[in-house]
């Protein structure tokens, strides 16, 4: 088992695997509709510095998502 | 099967539901390469088994749970509808299916597309269609609705839409079941990035992402204004062969003045029409509008129209999300002031795709007073471009300096927060033609049908006012301002008050003053920032409110007046 970090932690290019999304109901289920959710395998496509948004990969499609949301999805290392 | 009356269209953002709805429909809805072009639904009709049905591009969502505006409205019109088409993007099934499993829990038919079918088989997606079938328990048609493939099927299974009683589910089991069907019915051949792919990863990087955007940038503005040029160059080349003679006999018919002669040729130079400055209804009020304006409105759809379709904007969207985080905004701000550099009007009711009422404010507030609108920029291009490139960007700078501030302002006056960035990022398509023709032909026939007419009223009427002398009364109520503020002559007010029409109207009654080099940047910076033009005036009230409308006004004329001022001192 990897250590848990937040996705915003991440290096570009690397994946991990989520374990868990924190924040409100709200927001997390607006993760979860687009296939960002416990289980699921993301790939950090690009991270803009300075606390700049996100890209991520999920499955087929990428999503950007500003460094607040992207920091509240922990994931662990994929092995 | 009871008699079929309403259709309705869903599916996830982006998944090509406009394009489907203009197919099944033959009416053409507006679809874009980003998510969320359908914000207010269309409504059009379709054949069903012989019969007349209204089909209903309902917003597009992910889920039925009313998380958001999209959602609530879908889940309202559920319960309006016969039946479900639901449009799935085949090149991305498992989330698309989490919207599926919604539906099938509905007590509504349901009938599957399978859009984007081309694009799986390119990137070497295989889906057993068959199977899927099976264990969704409701027809499955493959789709390509760009080439229309498909689409026949689609219309004549219709009728076989099935409602499958399926259990509630929790979110974990939907999630489950999304992996196993999609375990079952689709096989991935792996294959190497495709360089659109490579191409989409590379722009939305920092290190390459901001030299590819400002390329883009300066590359579609040169286009539009090499295209523009060329365009203008022909329209005026038609008029004068063919317009003027005609209008040089119809003026000798009047007699070569007096007041019908004023209003519709306008006045001689030396004893000559002159399109630009004669001012007639009937000589510059269609001069300005379609060959000056129009061939500017053309080249910029046509370029803003490929980006859109190859994807581009999105991208652009993550790129500017700092910037625009210290306006109040988010990244997707960008895409309704981009559409307010063709007409604010459009621009103004994107504003809707924000999040909450305070980023509406601001974005569209800004959009109004910074960014200028195609017809404006082709006039200015025009008049200022004779005497130097540089008098054009001073006037480009400081819309875009007032832009900036502005945001900046706003959005530390204003209580609350920004709202953060979640946004899909489509995969980089090669535009189709028919779409991007459609599009570009909808946008035209937009400005034909809108701004012609109101240019012609304009027109007739000022000429009117001028006949009677009315504006002298206003320009010497506001010669303080005009002379000493703006160092403008007093009749300057004349174009101001006429850019309340249509602001292309305006810089060409500008160009009648024999201005110099530097009142014209101010009377044109002034004309740009100040009241919108009546047709976005009204779009401020009804997307704003009358109340925030109000503010918004206030806030144009106090920029307006400062910026004016501060160009008049400096230059
Ligand atoms: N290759 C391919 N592209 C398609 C197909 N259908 C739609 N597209 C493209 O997908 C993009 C999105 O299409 P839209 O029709 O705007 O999508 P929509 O579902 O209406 O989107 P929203 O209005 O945002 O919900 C456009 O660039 C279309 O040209 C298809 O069958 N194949």
């Amino acid at each position: 088992m990897g250590e848990r970090i937040p996705v915003t932690d991440v290096p570009v290019g690397a994946s991990v695997r989520v374990v868990e999304v924190l924040g409100g109901h709200g927001m997390r289920s607006r993760l979860h509709s687009i296939g960002i959710r416990p289980g699921i395998v993301v790939t950090k496509v690009s991270g803009f510095p300075g606390h700049g948004p996100v890209v991520l990969q999920v499955g087929g499609t990428q999503t950007a998502l500003g460094f607040g949301v992207c920091s509240r999805i922990i994931g662990e290392a994929t092995l | 099967m009871n008699r079929i009356e309403k259709v309705l269209l869903m599916g996830n953002p982006n998944v090509g539901k406009s394009v489907v709805f203009s197919r099944l429909t033959g009416i053409h809805a507006v679809s874009s390469n980003y998510p969320g072009t359908t914000v207010d639904f269309s409504q059009g009709t379709v054949q069903v088994n012989g019969q007349n049905a209204t089909l209903i591009d309902v917003p597009g969502t992910y889920g039925l749970e009313a998380t958001c505006k999209a959602e609530q409205i879908a889940n309202t019109m559920l319960d309006e509808g016969d039946v479900v088409v639901n449009v799935v993007d085949a090149t991305n099934l498992e989330r698309n299916l989490h919207l599926t499993l919604h539906l099938l829990e509905q007590n509504i038919p349901l009938i599957v597309a399978l859009n984007i079918w081309d694009e799986a088989k390119h990137k070497g997606i295989e889906i057993d269609v068959a199977k899927l079938e099976e264990l969704l328990g409701v027809p499955v048609v493959p789709t390509a609705a760009v080439t229309g493939e498909g689409i026949k099927e689609l219309v004549s299974r219709i009728p076989e839409a099935r409602n499958v009683p399926s259990p509630r589910r929790s979110e974990e089991q939907r999630w489950q079941e999304m992996g196993r069907i999609v375990e079952a019915v689709q096989s991935v051949e792996h294959r190497h990035h495709t360089v659109l792919e490579v191409l989409g990863d590379i722009s939305v990087k920092p290190l390459s992402g901001l030299p590819i955007a400002a390329m883009v940038m300066v590359a579609a503005f040169a286009v539009i204004r090499f295209i523009g040029e060329t365009l203008v160059g022909w329209f005026e080349g038609a008029f004068e062969g063919l317009w003027t003679p005609l209008m040089m006999r119809l003026s000798g018919a009047l007699g070569a003045s007096g007041f019908l002669h004023d209003i519709f040729i306008g006045e001689l130079i030396e004893g000559e029409i002159d399109f630009v400055q004669s001012f007639g209804v009937l000589t510059t009020g269609l001069f300005v509008p379609l060959a000056m304006v129009l061939p500017y409105v053309f080249s910029f759809y046509l370029i803003l129209g490929v980006l859109e379709d190859f994807g581009y904007l999105p991208r652009l969207a993550v790129l500017l999300d700092k910037l625009m985080h210290r306006m109040g905004l988010h990244g997707w701000a960008i895409i309704p002031t981009l559409l307010g550099l063709g007409c604010n009007v459009p621009g103004i009711m994107a504003v809707r795709i924000l999040e909450n009422r305070r980023e509406r404010f601001i974005a569209a507030t800004i959009i109004s007073i910074g960014v200028p609108c195609a017809a404006l920029q082709a006039m200015v291009l025009d008049q200022l471009g004779d005497h130097g490139a540089m008098y054009v960007g001073i006037v480009y700078v400081t819309l875009f300096l007032a832009w900036v501030a502005l945001g900046r302002i706003l959005d530390a006056v204003l209580k609350g927060e920004s709202p953060e960035l979640l946004m899909e990022i489509p995969p980089y398509r090669l535009p189709a033609v028919r779409t991007l023709g459609l599009k570009l032909w909808r946008r035209m026939r937009g400005f034909l049908k809108e701004a012609v007419p109101i240019v012609l009223l304009g027109m007739l009427v000022v000429n009117v006012l001028h006949y009677v002398h009315v504006f002298d009364y206003i320009a010497d109520f506001t010669a303080p301002v005009m002379t000493r503020l703006f160092g403008l002559p007093k009749e300057a007010i004349v174009a101001i008050v006429l850019g309340f029409l249509r602001k292309d109207v305006g810089v060409g009654m500008l160009g009648t003053l024999g201005l110099s080099a530097k009142q014209m940047v101010v009377s044109v910076t002034v004309l740009a920032m100040s009241f919108p033009c009546i047709a976005t005036f009204v779009i401020l009230a009804k997307e704003l409110g009358v109340r925030d409308m109000l503010k918004s006004v206030i806030i144009m004329l106090a920029a307006a007046l400062a910026a004016g001022t501060t160009l008049n001192f400096i230059l």
